[in-house]
Parts: structure tokens; sequence; C-alpha cells
């Protein structure tokens, strides 16, 4: 099938959770989800990471980075562009350096600390939980431009150190990945992305139970559009690979589409939860660990940003 | 019809009973005993011809017209002692339209209207001296969760109501088939306003729907898209009720009173119209760009309206529990045969205007009032 981002695609994935792990129960005693325990539950949680002190975030990134080119053995010349996405919108307060304080870009700390060399380093927020997503579509296009063979995407989120870890009835976990993009990738060659952008709902909180509405709808266009991009039919995907919102909100989707839930890959919803930017990444590394895939596999990975985009990647194993 | 007949019309302020009793008055000579609660028949008839009928109060209509204090809900309608024997004397034809039509009610409070309501109409038609015909006006979903082919004389069922509304009226026809009068019944599709103006008389669950799609709130409806949505207009029906009632009159006889199938929408045509109009009146809401509400099996549907309930969801799962009463009869794809209204009005095909030409108008008075808050 041609792709126009040629064989492009994702051959590497590394990622790194915190070690702090806590279960429902707990986050309720101290007040940390909205929802009764039971009610996650049911909904498919069971636990979450959480990062203990502010500088973990970029500890897991680089960590993540660092396991992925070693476990490449590229040169870090191969790598023309470091992408580092952050679903969660990156607000710097000034410290005691006064405004030059806010021009420490974590961008170039990272790309600084892997030792990348040709790299330029860009950073993208903004999309909530779409901007991995929107961010290899971008890299895998722009690949076919470059003279360097791949890029490195970096991915992580953390919420503030003790706060709540519910949003909109999902469980929610700090996590980084690295996922290298490669103009001739052995594996998770990109057949088609189409993101749906509906700004109105800009206003997440004012907006919440029209968002909650639209969800499902707007997902079922997005998903019908990179479907017909792909030139497949919903038959013809071998695994969809979800964000790790509530496992309830893929059964009502998999009832939608009209798709066997054995389809969707939900294992990690309960052992981690949701973790914004990073769930593909970490459910693609999961599923090719646990032997899930087999080349040749066509994989559609479907999420929802805040700002308010619905975005869908297919990709061939 | 005699210039001596007396018809007892319940329901004459509804939908379609205002719309028949104003037939009754304007194109024949009989008189209208019109069953008004309390507040209405303290009204003078000339007031209520005018308020409820949309007629002159001329004398000729003021002499016709003798409004009658009563409510179904009560042991012989509570009518006062001086009506009863009145009625009793002077009523040849009935015509009882009075119901809830509120779909989410529990059950018990439907059945107190619906059916123990139609059990008292029942029993002061049947000591009424000169009984000749009593009408009674159902719904076409009577037939509840069945699906394919509906015909009119076909009543008795076990696939269950996707409503208490639905299971109610389907009690009450047993109600009206063991009264051994002579009654016939209509059964209405879904009336959802004037095809010449657009206005509605009363706001149901399809306006409702419409209401929550305005507000960006329809995640999903169940059913197949190409399922039909029996919709038809107040006029056509009120029309057809009266022309039946009135010239066609036969004991015994089921009417389906509903939409020819090339003149409603389907499901998909009713979502993407609205949504079209909705668009074309208010630039407003068509700016925020809201998606066309998804068509989902049942089980996705009841899934996401039990999710909401779990999540303790209120808004959501009142828009849910909402479309849930009348959206789930689209989850039961029908069509109703019309054999027996085509063999007495073999123009009603043809005079039934089609759902195209006017649900604009339904639409734009929806938005206009407020759906109804500001009329």
């Amino acid at each position: 099938m041609r792709s126009r981002y040629g064989s492009a695609g994702i051959s590497r994935i590394a990622y790194r959770l915190p070690a702090c792990r806590r279960a429902l129960p707990e986050l309720e005693a101290q007040g940390r989800i909205a929802s009764p325990a039971g009610v996650l539950d049911d909904f498919g949680f069971r636990s979450c990471h959480e990062i203990e002190h502010h500088d973990e975030l970029f500890e897991l990134l680089a960590g993540a980075g660092c396991d992925l080119l070693q476990d490449a053995e590229l040169l870090s010349d191969d790598v023309g562009m470091l992408y580092l996405v952050f679903g969660l919108p990156v607000t710097r307060t000034s410290d005691d350096r006064g405004l030059l304080g806010r021009f420490r870009y974590p961008a170039a700390r990272l790309h600084h600390e892997l030792g990348l060399k040709r790299a330029g380093a860009l950073a993208i927020s903004e999309q909530g939980c779409s901007g991995l997503l929107s961010t290899l579509d971008m890299a895998a296009r722009l690949l076919a431009s470059s003279e360097s063979p791949a890029a490195l995407c970096l991915a992580g989120d953390a919420l503030p150190a003790g706060s709540p870890r519910e949003i909109m009835y999902n469980l929610m976990s700090d996590a980084a990945a690295a996922l290298l993009v490669e103009r001739d990738s052995p594996r998770n060659r990109i057949l088609a992305f189409r993101q749906q952008t509906q700004t109105y709902y800009w206003d997440t909180p004012e907006r919440e139970q029209e968002l909650l509405a639209a969800y499902f709808p707007m997902a079922q266009r997005a998903i019908a559009a990179c479907l017909t991009g792909a030139g497949l039919d919903v038959s013809e995907i071998d695994w969809f690979v979800p964000h790790n919102v509530s496992l309830r909100s893929w059964e009502i989707l998999a009832k939608l589409l009209g798709i066997p839930e054995e389809r969707v890959w939900t294992r990690n919803i309960s052992r981690i939860g949701h973790t914004i930017s990073c769930d593909h990444a970490i459910n693609l590394a999961d599923m090719e660990r646990e032997g899930a895939l087999t080349p040749g596999d066509r994989l559609l990975l479907f999420t929802f940003g805040f700002g308010a985009s619905w975005s869908c990647m297919i990709l061939e194993h | 019809m005699t210039t001596r007949d007396a018809i007892l019309i319940t329901g004459a302020t509804g939908t379609i009973g205002r719309r028949v009793a104003a037939h009754l008055l304007r194109d024949t000579d009989a008189d209208v005993y019109p069953l008004l609660h309390e507040r209405g028949a303290r009204q003078t008839p000339g007031e209520v011809l005018t308020r409820f009928f949309d007629l002159p109060a001329t004398a000729e209509f003021v002499a016709r017209l003798y409004p009658v204090a009563g409510d179904i809900t009560r042991p012989c309608l509570g009518l006062a002692s001086e009506s009863l024997p009145l009625l009793h004397r002077r009523v040849n034809r009935v015509l009882h339209s009075a119901a809830t039509t509120r779909f989410d009610l529990p059950l018990d409070a439907a059945r107190s209207v619906n059916v123990c309501g139609t059990r008292e109409v029942m029993g002061v038609a049947g000591r009424c001296e000169r009984i000749e015909q009593v009408g009674f006006l159902s719904t076409a979903y009577v037939a509840g969760k069945r699906t394919g082919l509906i015909r009119e004389p076909e009543r008795a069922h076990d696939e269950g109501f996707a409503n208490t509304y639905e299971q109610s009226k389907y009690e009450a026809e047993a109600v009206v088939a063991e009264s051994g009068l002579p009654v016939a019944i209509y059964r209405l599709s879904t009336v959802l306003g004037d095809s010449r103006t657009g206005r509605v008389a009363h706001f149901t669950a399809p306006h409702q729907a419409l209401r929550m799609m305005h507000a960006g709130l329809v995640s999903m409806l169940p059913g197949d898209p190409a399922s039909p949505v029996d919709l038809i207009s107040d006029d056509i029906a009120a029309e057809a009720v009266f022309e039946l009632f009135t010239h066609h009159f036969n004991a015994g006889d089921v009417f389906h009173i509903t939409a020819p199938e090339d003149k409603t929408f389907s499901l998909q045509e009713s979502v993407e119209t609205s949504h079209r109009e909705l668009a074309g009146l208010d630039p407003g809401w068509a700016r925020r760009g809201y998606p066309l509400a998804a068509i989902a099996p049942l089980d996705a549907f009841d899934l996401f309206l039990r999710s909401a309930q779990q999540a303790n969801n209120p808004l959501m799962h009142g828009v849910m529990q909402a479309l849930s009463q009348f959206a789930r009869q689209l989850a039961y794809p029908k069509c109703f045969d019309r054999s027996t209204v085509l063999r007495y009005l073999p123009d009603y095909d043809r005079r039934t205007p089609d759902i195209r030409s006017y649900y604009g108008k339904v639409v734009k008075y929806c938005l206009d009032t407020g759906w109804g808050r500001h009329v």
C-alpha cells in the first residue's frame, strides 16, 4: 500500500514510568479522585504512577531517550530533529535568575543531555493527548524532505505533585516515552493520519458537558476519515491501540464502530491509566514485548486531545 | 351527521383534540361538549372558542358549544351532578383524545391517566342513552418493540414497550375493546406541528430532542440510520381523525394515521436535517461546529446512559434518559400499514404534507419561542 509517508514509521520505542504507584483506595483515602473508587474501578482503572519531585519528569524523559538511543545503536548524527511533546501546557515561573530564567527550555536541555549533535530541537504543546500523534505525523513528513534518516520524539507529562489524579472520569498517570521515527522504518510504517479539530471546545471547564457529548461522534468521524485516507475498511484493522482513557469509553466506542472489543488492546488501562501524551507509545511497546503483534498487522491508534482535537493514525507493523 | 348530534370530546385542549373540536364546530352542525379542566370550564364559550379552538365567538358557534368541567382521572370524569344526567341524555358520540403523552412517567402514573381515565370515559359513554359511536385516539406505537410491517387490526403482542406511554395506551386499547361499545381507534404517529405555520401546540419528546441537540448535548441516538422516523403534522392528523370519525365511522375499525414512507425521514436524514436547519437559522450555533449525533446500536446507547448515571453526571444522565424515552423506539424499526385509512380516504397519502416541506418551519418555531418559553 502506497503512503504519503513513504516507508517512514516508528522503528523503536522506549518508555519510563515513575516508581511511585498508587492504587485507587489510597487515592480515594487521600481525597485525590472526584469519583468513588468503585466507579473508576468499574471504568477499568486500578492504579496510577506519579512523580515524587518536580525534576523527575525530566529524568524520565532523558532516561527514555537514553534507553532508546542505546537500544537503537544509532549514531547521534543520524538524528536530524528532536521533538519534545507535552500534553499539558508548559508554564514557567520566574526564578531567582529573573526574566532569563524563563528561557530555560526542556527541549534544549534534553538535546544536550542526550548528546545530540546535528539535530534541531523543537517543543510542541497545547494539543493535549493528541500531541504525540500530531508530532509523529509532522516528523514523518519532514523526514521525506530531510537529509537525516531519523527523528527522535520525546513525550512526557506529569501532573503537579500531590494534585488530584482524575480528569473527566479518567485516572491519570505520569510518564515519559521516546519514539524513533525513521525514513525507512522496518516496522510501524505510517499509512495515514487524520485529525479533526473543533476549537469551540477550547474552554474545557466551561464546555465539559458539550465535550462529553461530542466525544463519540467526533471519534467516529476521525476514525472513519483516517480509514478512508488509508483506503481501509474497519474490518481490516488488526488492533485498535487505545489512549488509556476509561475501558468503558472503549467498550462504547467499539460498539459504535461495530468492532469486537477483543481487538482493542486495553491491558494498560488498569495497570497504568491515562498518561496524557504517552499512552500509544507505552501500549505499542508492551504489545510488541508481549508478542501481540505480527509483521503486517494494521494498527489503528486513536486519541482525543483537549483543545480540542480527535486524532487517528494507522500503522502497518 | 344529524342536527341533533351531540359530541363529548375529551382532551379538547390537546394538540389534536382542539383541532378536531374546531372542525366539528366549523364543518358540522353538531353540538360540542368539550370536557375541560375546572379553570378552562370557567371561561365563557366565547373565550373557549377563541382561546382553544382559534374560532370566532359567533352566535352560532357559541350556541353549539357546551363546555363541561371534568377530569378523566376522577370517577365519572368528576362531572358535576347536574352535568352527568344531561350528558347521558344528550350525547350520542364520544371522542376520547385526553391522555398524558409524556414518555417518562412511571408506569403507574401513565396508567392512572391513560388506562383508568379511559375506563372512566368508557363508563360515561356506556351510560349515554343515545350512544352511537365512540372514537379513541391512540398511538401507532402500541406496537411497542415490534419491528417490520404493523397492520392496523393487530394489537396483542408480547414484544414489550419502549416507554410507559406506549404500554399505557396499549392497555387502554384493551379497555376500549372490552367496553362493548361501538368504538373506532385512531392510532396516531408522532405529531410534530402545524405544516403551514410550524406552530407547535405541545412540545413533546421530539421537540425536546431537538432542544438538546441545539444545546450540543446529544451524543448519540439509538437505531439504524435507515430506520423510518414516523412524523406527521397536527393539521393532517386532526383532519383525518375528523373525517374518519364524522363521515366514515365503522365500529371496530382501527386506523394508522401515520406518514407515507416517502414523506417522512429516515433516522439519518432526521439527524442531518435537524442539524442543517438549526445551522441555517442560528449562525452562532453553526459556528460552534457541534458534530452530528452518532447513530448507535442500542447496546452502545444504553452503556453510555448507564455510564452517565454511574459517573453521577446529572446533566448528561438527564439528557440521555430523556432521549432514551423517545429515541429507544427508533431501535425497533417498523412501518405502518394504512389500508383502512386509505379505504376511506383514498387521497390521504397525497394530502399528507412531506415532512421536508415543513420541518424547517417547526424548527424555526422552536427556536423563535425558545421551545415554548416565549409564547
